[in-house]
């Protein structure tokens, strides 16, 4: 092999980072000078703003440098600063807009966008590989989340591109993860789910195995959930039993080291029950203790894992399948060693998690394994990939007009016709969305493109509207006036080219909505959630019947009355107290009326 | 394009779907771009595996092929299937209007107290699944005769049409039913 001819394999996590290659046949994950073959995804900065360190060495730095450390990037690739949330932009760092409206970081007087930050990590694995190789390597597969757009595939190759890669391929990281665990079965036929909880992403895909060649019959998952979420969840827990005992911790370092802390204390939790967290030297140079126990991490961690099996219920459906039907269940990502995690994959698809591949590493050896096909030195294995968004443009009255469903199977062409809504029209605009919400303004705008055609009367002009999605999931759009021949393209670099403006004037519109008559408004709606409340808890009681207690049936009777007065007399402040009172005291009922419920149905499934 | 011939099948009515996968599978193997270099073949591939992977596809595909004109996309609902129109048309805007008010209930008494009404409307999603089958399994029934018909020589293109028809209006409702029991099913367990 030779620089011309070599690929390597690169996963650029959110968290961590790594790099392989395919050496006499078997995939090789390279380590670091430091023996590691995790990076941590952290780059630090120098005062003069300059990048200085990266990995482990900018971690440390951290500790004492937070606004200078940038970590999870991933998360800003290929995203407009004006649709980050703010607890997205929550980082120690500070991100601002660019020309373009996209997110920057800024370091003293200059900014660094996204792909040139993580260009400095791809430098770093870059280097690693070629002091194992002893020559210089030129070309790349690298990792994206399925969920990523197409702005934020474009990011991903452009990191490359700024630290000398060439991208060859850019692909899913769930699809990796599946042909690490399949390289030793690949002959056998079977369907995977391949089950991708990481620092900062979540995927759900379902691979089918046939005879070497992997073909992926649904992907699903969010791009905003991950083992960070955990940290941060945890993290906001302790800041709060902090409040308690008098100590704040509101500046950027104290959330630092909280943050930090909360990880290592999760990570402790996978093994342990019970971990003491201490804090010494906080402000004011205080110091605390805090005790978490795992079913503090896991009743924190709820509602995010609620998420995560809403996306695997959605995937089977997408599939078309069954949790029964699949064969094997395999775990990626550092976060999948949670035992809740692993009882959650476990729970929802009905069987034992496969857990023969290192959860962080699987990612990593697969991206190589592509690398090794791409080069010719592996061979018999084929990846056949889907799209995992939708694609469309907008149509009339502003809906979403799919043209590619989600999952279809890359590459993938196709195309349908428009026509002139107005007498002597002379432009069509057509806007490139992607997504699954019904509205165009609720999807992801990817930019659009105007183009001229001869004037016909309405519904007589045709246009051509062709989309095509190339092997790397990157989409390619062209218009084109059926009469005159005439065509325009969508740029790739214009992928995120929509005016800043729009969404700016979107977000502040929104915004000021909600303040329009808030206290009047306020009024209505609570007193119509009271109505609601009021309604469903007299229908309970009558529903459950003897199966409250006396008691319980008059106190809820009696806050029933208070509630009832409140919303023909007392001002908002008073109200809303009783809304809460009201359903505190009716969660016992509530249980007793869906097990009652459920009961009857049983009862009656049984006489039927 | 022949999407028969692209996956290098007999072009006939009735195609067993696993079939169909198989000859896209063992023609990917070769002609995927990374074991053969960029190409349009895969894209050409893919197309005709979805054409062909579904009967009412396959049916248009095959109706256009050998009449040359496309088969009719849109009519009346055939009398066979259209008993089932009222009764679908109803559950499914009583699960709309169901889903809406557990997306507006905030408290566990008012969740609860819906549980009912949300388990009904799921066991009525699922007897109109179970019927919508039963049609799809007639019209099953019919297509295989007309495909044994073909291959015996009589082209029945109007037959075929009609058939195709019918599974658009079965494929379409299907779908609304799916996607209306994986809603309600968030909501009740």
């Amino acid at each position: 092999m030779s620089s011309e001819t070599v690929i390597i394999g690169i996963d650029l996590g959110t968290t961590n980072s790594l790099v392989g290659v395919v050496d006499t046949g078997f995939p090789v994950l390279i380590p670091g000078a430091d023996g590691k073959k995790l990076l941590p995804s952290a780059v630090s900065f120098n005062p003069e703003g300059g990048a200085a360190l990266v990995g482990a060495e900018a971690l440390r730095a951290r500790l004492v440098q937070p606004s200078r450390t940038v970590v999870s990037i991933k998360r800003f690739m290929g995203r407009r600063h004006a649709a980050l949330t703010s607890a997205e932009k929550e980082v120690a760092y500070s991100l601002e807009a660019d020309g373009q409206g996209m997110a920057v970081v800024r370091q003293g007087s200059r900014t660094w966008t996204p792909p040139e930050i993580s260009a400095a990590i791809l430098r770093r694995l870059k280097e690693q590989a070629e002091s194992y190789l002893g020559h210089p390597v030129l070309r790349a597969v690298v990792t994206v989340p399925a969920y990523f757009n197409d702005a934020q595939r474009q990011a991903t190759r452009q990191a490359g591109e700024h630290a000398g890669l060439t991208v060859e391929r850019i692909i899913n990281e769930p699809t990796a993860a599946a042909l690490a665990y399949g390289l030793d079965r690949a002959r056998r036929k079977g369907k995977i789910a391949v089950f991708d909880f990481g620092g900062g992403t979540f995927d759900l895909s379902i691979l089918e195995l046939t005879d070497g060649v992997f073909q992926v019959l649904a992907t699903h998952g969010d791009t905003r959930l991950g083992g960070d979420d955990l940290d941060s969840a945890l993290a906001a827990w302790m800041a709060d039993e902090l409040q308690k005992q008098g100590i704040p911790c509101g500046d950027a370092l104290a959330r630092v080291r909280l943050q930090s802390e909360a990880e290592a204390a999760k990570i402790r939790l996978s093994k342990e029950e019970t971990t003491e967290v201490p804090l010494p030297f906080l402000e004011g140079g205080r110091s605390a203790s805090l005790t978490v126990t795992r079913a503090k991490l896991e009743e924190l961690a709820a509602p995010i894992l609620a998420r995560a099996k809403t996306h695997c219920l959605r995937c089977l459906q997408d599939a078309k399948l069954s949790p029964a039907e699949i064969d094997e269940v395999v775990l990626v990502g550092g976060q999948t060693r949670m035992p809740r995690i692993r009882a959650l994959a476990g729970e929802i698809f009905q069987r034992e998690p496969n857990v023969s591949v290192d959860p962080d590493q699987a990612v990593a050896i697969g991206a190589t394994l592509q690398a090794g096909i791409l080069a010719g030195t592996l061979q018999n294995l084929v990846l056949l990939d889907v799209t995992p968004l939708s694609l469309g443009i907008e149509a009339f009255g502003g809906l979403m007009n799919v043209i590619i469903p989600r999952n279809s199977s890359i590459p993938v062409k196709a195309g349908e016709m428009f026509t002139n809504a107005v007498d002597g029209q002379r432009l069509m605009k057509i806007h490139v969305l992607q997504g699954e919400r019904e509205l165009a303004k609720d999807n992801f705008s990817l930019g659009s493109l105007e183009l001229p055609f001869e004037s016909a009367p309405r519904g007589q002009a045709r246009v051509g509207v062709q989309f095509e999605i190339d092997a790397d999931g990157i989409l390619h759009v062209l218009a084109r006036d059926v009469k005159s021949g005439r065509e325009e393209k969508l740029a790739l670099q214009s992928a995120v080219d929509v005016a800043d403006e729009t969404v700016e004037r979107m977000v502040a519109e929104s915004v000021e909505h909600a303040f329009e008559d808030m206290a009047e408004r306020q009024l209505i709606e609570t007193r119509m959630k009271a109505g609601r409340l009021l309604k469903a808890a007299g229908a309970a009681l009558a529903a459950v019947g003897d199966g409250a207690s006396a008691e319980e049936q008059a106190t809820i009777m009696s806050a029933m009355g208070r509630l009832e007065r409140a919303v023909a007399e007392a001002p908002l402040h008073e109200l809303k107290p009783a809304i809460q009172d009201l359903d505190k005291l009716t969660q016992g009922l509530a249980e007793k009326l869906m097990e009652k419920t459920l009961e009857m149905r049983l009862k009656r499934q049984g006489a039927v | 394009m022949n999407a028969f011939e692209v996956l290098g099948l007999e072009a006939r009515p009735a195609l067993d779907p696993e079939t169909v996968k198989e000859a896209h599978l063992r023609a990917m193997a070769t002609h995927h771009p990374d074991a053969a270099g960029p190409n349009d073949h895969a894209l050409l591939l893919n197309k005709a595996r979805d054409l062909l992977g579904r009967d009412r596809t396959r049916l248009h595909h095959l109706i256009e092929l050998t009449r040359g004109t496309p088969a009719a996309e849109r009519g009346a609902i055939p009398p066979e299937i259209g008993d089932l129109f009222a009764p679908l048309a109803d559950v499914l805007g009583k699960v709309r209007g169901h889903l809406e008010s557990v997306a507006g209930a905030e408290s566990a008494i008012e969740k609860a107290g819906l549980l009912s009404a949300g388990l009904e409307l799921f066991e009525s999603l699922r007897e109109i699944q179970g019927r919508l089958a039963q049609l799809r399994g007639v019209q099953s029934e019919r297509l295989r005769e007309l495909d044994a018909a073909w291959v015996a020589g009589t082209q029945d293109i109007e037959g075929l049409e009609r058939i195709a028809l019918a599974l658009a209006f079965l494929d379409r409702w299907s779908e609304q039913v799916d996607e209306q029991l994986y809603r309600l099913s968030e909501t009740v367990v």
